[in-house]
């Protein structure tokens, strides 16, 4: 086990360096500079070639590079020369933090509904509720998140003027408004993830309730109930850690387009702002944090199924 | 493959089709769509950037879905923009085919070193979310069209490389190959004329399904502003227009969203097709 979790652990690392290299090889390396995707057109070359010396891009590519890892590893992530010089962690993580919040409380609400209804659907294979859930998945599977938050936008914002149509008030300034406008976006990336889930617990809760052990359980009298929530479930509901997991940090990164619809200030809106503004110094680092976000909660995964099912550690 | 016996082969795939209403429903659609993209010209009642009457109009029997914000006929773009939706996505697949399956072959059939070092780097890409290193690629290179194409290719490739490999290192340890490498066969003969044709139907089955996140990705940026640029017909900029002018006419965000996921059914719904027609170890009765 010690053995499984070093290895993961150093993968997670070794990740993480070519994800590093990659960000740098993709912001450096390519047509045009970043003094000029900065400055713009117009610019002179005088403050063209001075930006140039103060972001140390007259020095040789390996220095640059080793720089940035360098800076990278102590945690430093620079000034944004387009934000008044300010810390650019101070834009990126306050940004992060309000994407975890939407995320975390989708995957929450997916899970809450799509446990019970692949459930249900696994053991009534066939019948009714089964067909329904099987059309609400495969519509939620094609469903792209856009569409439907622009759809939800346009029933409960327009027809019935139930909710704000997007913003964001921090939750200790007006908890009531806060919590209104986290209804629209977390339902609408709810209701895609909890498509995928279901799919997956009905999937997974069909296998195991065609086991061996499963008809044993039967056959010793157990009842229905005992057998279908005590014995089917707990297997079940181990691969879903997986998917769960995928989903959460395809979320983090994914979200760009539903904080957009709603104007929520996080990961995915900074990035956008930084890009129109050609504050690349600040995408750059979101970028990487979106990523290593989601290596992270990859590792965490991958140590919770060991944990949950030692077997995977051994093999 | 004698002549006769491929004969049957497609017959016993036109008999799987004709026998299945979902596969005649799913082909019908994607050659619906195709046709659309590439007649459309000849199908929309007006130009894609052609101001016809005044914005904001609602639907009428002349402007069936009305029009929007400068003019223009709402129902004649989203004509059009069926054919930026299917180019990019056929574009950026082909790129992604093309520069993936080549890298999976190579990775899984010589293995070691090679294996390992291009396995890492696809660990790296892939641990980016797909439309962060596409909105990364584009920010950098430049936002047009063609710099979209370029950045959602990209992203898919290693996601093809994975795939390809996984499949050529089974079959790498096949009696077919030990026999060619037997009687002298090259390395480039065997990976070309032995590994290739037993992936087919697998890297078909991929391509469809590339295709429709291709479109969704396509869709996404052009929503974002980062994608195909005014005055082209993207859904996905017709989307972002639409947004804003969802209380005066919602058929623009309506439509265009209608057929963002159209599209993307579509083509989810051709990958589940393929798989079940190209199966050859289906036995029909």
């Amino acid at each position: 086990m010690t053995r499984y979790v070093a290895r993961r652990l150093l993968h997670g690392i070794l990740v993480m360096w070519i994800v590093s290299t990659a960000v740098f090889v993709i912001f450096r390396l390519v047509p045009g500079d970043p003094a000029a995707m900065t400055l713009g057109f117009d610019a002179s070359p005088e403050d063209y070639e001075a930006l140039r010396e103060e972001l140390g891009l007259n020095d040789p590519i390996h220095v640059q590079y080793l720089r940035w890892m360098g800076n990278l590893a102590r945690g430093d992530f620079g000034k944004s020369i387009t934000h008044g010089y300010a810390e650019v962690s101070s834009l990126v993580f306050p940004a992060l933090g309000r994407t975890l919040e939407l995320a975390a409380l989708s995957i929450l609400l997916a899970v809450i509904v799509a446990v019970p209804l692949g459930m249900i659907s696994a053991i009534r294979e066939g019948t009714w509720v089964d067909h329904i859930a099987r059309v609400f998945t495969t519509l939620g599977f094609s469903m792209p998140t856009y569409v439907m938050g622009i759809g939800l936008l346009i029933l409960l914002a327009e027809v019935f003027p139930l909710l704000p149509p997007g913003g964001y008030v921090p939750f200790g300034e007006d908890p009531v408004k806060h919590l209104s406008q986290l209804i629209m976006p977390v339902l609408t990336i709810a209701s895609v993830t909890a498509a995928r889930l279901t799919r997956f617990m009905r999937a997974g809760m069909l296998e195991v309730l065609s086991a061996d052990y499963v008809r044993t359980a039967r056959a010793k009298g157990l009842t229905e109930r005992r057998v279908n929530y005590w014995h089917a479930f707990r297997n079940a509901a181990i691969p879903l850690v997986t998917e769960v997991g995928v989903n959460f940090g395809l979320l983090v990164g994914g979200m760009v387009v539903i904080e957009q619809i709603f104007i929520w200030p996080g990961l995915g809106w900074l990035m956008i702002q930084s890009i129109l503004t050609r504050a690349f110094d600040v995408v750059q680092i979101a970028v990487l944090v979106s990523a290593a976000t989601f290596v992270i909660v990859n590792l965490l995964v991958d140590l919770t199924y060991s944990w949950l099912d030692p077997r995977i550690a051994r093999s | 493959m004698t002549s006769a016996a491929q004969f049957s082969e497609r017959r016993k795939i036109w008999r799987r089709i004709v026998r299945n209403p979902l596969h005649l429903f799913t082909l019908s659609m994607v050659a619906l769509l195709v046709l659309t993209a590439l007649f459309a010209d000849l199908l929309a009642p007006y130009g894609a950037t052609e101001v016809v009457a005044y914005p904001f109009e609602l639907p009428t029997a002349q402007f069936w879905l009305g029009t929007d914000s400068i003019g223009r006929d709402i129902f004649s773009r989203l004509i059009h923009g069926s054919r930026v939706s299917l180019y990019v996505g056929f574009a950026s697949t082909a790129i992604a085919v093309v520069f993936g399956v080549p890298m999976g072959v190579v990775s899984g059939y010589f293995g070691k070193l090679t294996d390992t070092i291009m396995m890492r780097t696809t660990d790296g890409l892939l641990a980016f979310p797909p439309i962060i290193l596409a909105m990364a690629m584009v920010a950098v290179l430049g936002t047009n069209l063609r710099n979209t194409i370029i950045a959602i290719g990209v992203v898919q490739i290693p996601r093809f490389a994975r795939l390809v490999r996984g499949m050529a290192l089974s079959l790498k340890e096949s009696e077919f190959i030990t026999a060619g490498r037997a009687l002298g066969a090259s390395h480039v003969y065997l990976m070309q004329r032995s590994l290739l044709p037993n992936l087919t139907s697998i890297i078909l089955v991929q391509f469809t399904l590339t295709f429709a996140t291709a479109v969704l990705t396509e869709a996404a940026l052009s929503f974002l502003g980062l994608g195909a640029q005014p005055p082209a017909p993207s859904w996905g900029a017709m989307l972002l227009a639409g947004k804003a002018l969802v209380s005066t006419n919602p058929y623009l965000a309506l439509g265009a969203g209608s057929a963002i996921f159209i599209t993307v059914l579509v083509f989810t719904l051709l990958g589940d097709t393929l798989t079940d027609l190209l199966n050859p170890y289906r036995t029909d009765r």
